[in-house]
């Protein structure tokens, strides 16, 4: 995919994920469909052998496909987004791979793009799971609060 | 002490540091030179996390306390990295920009911290 139409699919990325039209999850905690689930690693070869990091990467529901945004690192106690690279990619239901969007690279622009989605993405993860724990229960609550004190 | 004496002894001392200062200068040399070869390698790396961020803030209005901290972390990042191939300008809007997330982002300080990320980037944007 030619550069102008990577960048665009990503500030529509953006656009759609900060009005909430795209709902992200992580993608270790989604149930992703058999047929997707063997296809959407990348060829390690193309990252220089760098490794997925689960919790880094995200799935969205989009019409009848998904929109996966992949975090890979050179070692996995990294902190992401620094020192990553990143992969968007779109795969429908019906071919078996999916498509790369993009991916970092030497362009600035697609690379700070990247980076801008994720960290959007994980702020929409983070204010989600607090808004679960701040709907449950006085005792639930309470029990949280006792778990990060202990 | 004779004059003599003490001229002799002050000649033999600048002598020394005029050698020791010689060993100085030839440390940061190479200590510049290390910096410059990483700066090649890394500048647009930097530079487009600052961009990101740049963006997620003033763009996206995100500033959780996680984005000021990766700000933050990019700042000190540069300041480790390449103050000694930096002007006096950069290492202040540097500083300044990293003395200002201290206290955290707010409406009184977004602009000065603002510009300090347009210098840098436009220091990273300058190939060594």
């Amino acid at each position: 995919m030619d550069k102008q139409t990577s960048l665009l699919f990503i500030e529509k990325a953006i656009e759609k994920t900060k009005s909430n039209q795209l709902n992200w999850k992580i993608l270790e905690d989604y149930s992703v469909p058999k047929s997707v689930s063997e296809n959407y690693f990348l060829n390690p070869d193309n990252m220089n052998g760098y490794t997925v990091i689960g919790p880094g990467c995200f799935v969205s529901e989009y019409k009848s496909g998904l929109l996966l945004f992949f975090t890979f690192a050179p070692d996995t106690c990294m902190n992401p987004p620094h020192g990553c690279g990143f992969s968007l990619r779109i795969q429908d239901d019906i071919s078996e791979y999916s498509v790369e969007i993009a991916r970092t690279n030497k362009d600035t622009d697609i690379n700070s793009q990247l980076i801008r989605l994720y960290n959007l993405i994980d702020d929409k993860i983070s204010n989600h799971g607090s808004q679960i724990l701040g709907d449950t229960g006085q005792t639930a609550a309470l029990l949280v609060r006792d778990f990060l004190n202990s | 002490m004779s004059w003599i004496t003490f001229g002799r002894i002050a000649d033999a001392l600048s002598i020394v540091s005029f050698v020791i200062s010689l060993g100085i200068f030839r440390k940061i040399y190479a200590k510049a030179e290390t910096q410059k070869e990483v700066y090649r390698i890394e500048r647009e790396e930097l530079l487009s996390q600052l961009s990101a961020l740049q963006k997620n803030i003033w763009c996206d209005d995100l500033v959780s306390v996680k984005i000021q901290d990766q700000l933050q972390r990019a700042m000190y990042e540069y300041l480790q990295k390449y103050i000694f191939i930096s002007s006096p300008v950069c290492i202040f809007h540097t500083y300044r920009c990293i003395h200002l997330l201290r206290v955290g982002l707010n409406e009184s300080n977004s602009s000065k911290i603002r510009q300090d990320i347009n210098y840098i980037m436009a220091r990273l944007s300058k190939k060594e």
